[in-house]
């Protein structure tokens, strides 16, 4: 227990003190208020053409000015970039090590390897959290100060339960990125790896087997009125599950010659 | 009976891909021993020390520390080992005091002036506060080096402890190796490329070459076992040669000798080198230059390593 707590601290200290959980807090903050100055510009078309802004594509890319377009299409983008900003978060928690070379300072102590990669996975599953909780709250600040009309609790509610519905499918998939720092030794992999998942995410969308696809059914959990089968939850977990189970199987067996 | 800190039975590191980094290496370390590992680039050092701290694992062979077998999770085990492999590392945002608190803690060193007290034995006073991306190297390395003593180990591990720090700084960690030795009985496992480093500190050397072990001595075995030769000058180098060969010797050039010298390897001249000059003289070509060379770790390590080499046809 004091190992596991040795290791938490070590962790958020370290994340404490990275730039890099700050900096994907401001990138995904990013969707929101893009889509939250499109509204704007299709709200007054008139000012947003004084000063030279892209009303037609505006008007193409929202329908109406409103709390309920306005959240379905965050939603809607938060999926996918969300999901980068949390590959993001865990590749660095991991690969970090590699890549500063200090893997073997957290070798050969009497803190036991499967304590670190708790604490890792505990530590970068809060920064995702509090990640997605700033993406929400960014959110409503957005719409709040452009002025939409038609914010009601039900409305308010249903946001929030769909983003943290697709942050828990994104969290319990983080540890396939965190075996993929920890093998490809280093961030640049995993992060990698997220961008090209999302391309492939969108094939098997177009082909139907969505459902069948653990990142295609977290894509979609946070659209509106997407319904989540118990089968594809299953399929979720369990890829979460094989991922941390072979993470710390990597971390006890294999050489660590980084 | 001594205890035995360190033992190894037959270790030996196959990669994949085929390369034999280590083949059936025995090492023996003694309680308070200082151990000079020394080898060339790419010998097996660092594999040695990495299979020691559990960090890989022998294809064959086995590792012991303090008489308990090494794997990746003998947590009781890296209570009483610091280490430091190859170069100095630490969380370039975090400070140096609190990269030692997380050292600390990871350690699970409970005396929480550890830390105060690893920063004054290294002298890292003045950089507590500082972040260390912001370090020189020097100063990286005095902090790898306290972090490796931070819970006061039996046995430190250290890759190249004198990298990247000044000449007054290796005599600082020379002076601290040997006192933690003498007064604490630490045993220390040292790799270095600085030879003459190794010849003043440590008290057995052993020499790694291409994965093999190609000499384990102690430091005294090894200074009787260094080449030694006694160096003749003359006026007349021809006329010395064929005195000392009348008289039973096999006169050698010395190599690399401006200007030229004569070499003797006999022990009967070693030990008199007197009787030597005295059958010059006699000879009519007394000498003008005699005495008795010693080849030093680093010519030795030289010597033995391209021994060791396999000859071309």
């Amino acid at each position: 227990m004091r190992g596991l707590a040795a290791a938490f601290y070590a962790e958020a200290l370290k994340a404490r003190r990275s730039l890099v959980p700050w900096v994907v807090g401001v990138f995904a903050t990013l969707p929101p208020v893009m889509l939250g100055m499109m509204m704007a510009i299709k709200k007054h078309p008139d000012d947003a053409q004084r000063f030279g802004l892209l009303t037609v594509k505006s008007r193409l890319l929202v329908g109406a000015v409103d709390w309920p377009t306005f959240l379905g299409l965050v939603g809607q983008t938060m999926g996918a970039m969300g999901a980068i900003a949390f590959a993001i978060l865990t590749a660095w928690v991991f690969g970090r090590e590699f890549a500063d070379r200090t893997c073997r300072i957290m070798l050969a102590t009497p803190t036991r390897r499967s304590s670190m990669i708790l604490a890792k996975t505990g530590v970068a599953a809060m920064w995702c959290l509090l990640l997605a909780a700033w993406m929400i709250a960014a959110s409503f600040a957005v719409g709040a100060i452009v002025g939409m009309p038609g914010l009601a609790w039900p409305i308010a509610r249903d946001t929030v339960a769909l983003a943290g519905r697709a942050a828990l499918l994104w969290l319990t998939l983080m540890p396939v990125t965190a075996l993929i720092a920890s093998v490809g030794r280093g961030y640049l992999l995993p992060i990698g790896c997220a961008l090209a998942t999302m391309i492939v995410a969108q094939f098997v969308n177009a082909t139907g087997w969505a459902p069948w696809f653990p990142w295609c059914v977290a894509i979609t959990s946070g659209v509106t009125g997407t319904h989540i089968t118990a089968a594809s939850l299953a399929i979720v977990i369990l890829t979460g599950a094989l991922g941390m189970a072979a993470t710390l199987l990597w971390w006890e067996r294999s050489d660590q010659t980084a | 009976m001594s205890e035995l800190v360190v033992r190894t039975v037959g270790l030996s590191k196959r990669y994949r891909g085929g390369v034999l980094a280590l083949d059936r290496a025995e090492l023996r370390i003694e309680r308070a021993e200082i151990y000079g590992f020394l080898g060339l680039n790419g010998a097996g050092k660092t594999t040695a020390i990495r299979m020691l701290l559990g960090m890989i694992s022998p294809t064959a062979g086995h590792a012991e520390l303090f008489g308990r077998r090494v794997h990746a999770e003998a947590t009781g085990l890296w209570r009483r080992v610091g280490h430091l492999v190859e170069s100095a590392a630490a969380y370039p945002g975090l400070t140096v005091r609190e990269n030692l608190e997380v050292a600390r803690r990871l350690q699970d060193a409970r005396d929480r002036s550890a830390v105060d007290r690893a920063i004054e034995k290294l002298g890292l006073g003045e950089y507590a506060g500082r972040p260390a991306r912001t370090l020189s190297l020097g100063n990286l390395q005095r902090l790898a080096l306290a972090r490796t003593m931070l819970h006061d180990p039996e046995l430190l591990i250290l890759d190249e402890p004198a990298n990247g720090l000044d000449p007054a700084g290796v005599v600082e960690i020379r002076e601290l190796l040997r006192t933690l030795s003498r007064e604490r009985g630490t045993t220390v496992l040292m790799s270095s490329h600085i030879l003459t480093e190794v010849d003043r500190l440590a008290t057995r050397i052993g020499i790694v070459h291409r994965g093999r072990m190609i000499e384990e001595q102690s430091a005294d075995e090894l200074e009787q076992r260094r080449n030694r030769r006694l160096n003749i000058g003359a006026r007349d180098l021809g006329a010395a040669g064929a005195a000392l060969r009348k008289a039973g010797f096999d006169p050698q050039p010395a190599r690399d000798a401006d200007p030229p010298l004569l070499e003797l390897r006999e022990p009967r001249a070693l030990d008199a080198p007197d009787s030597v000059a005295k059958l010059l003289v006699e000879a009519g070509v007394p000498p003008t230059h005699l005495a008795v060379a010693q080849e030093d770790l680093e010519q030795h390590f030289m010597r033995l390593t391209a021994d060791a080499e396999p000859r071309n046809a």
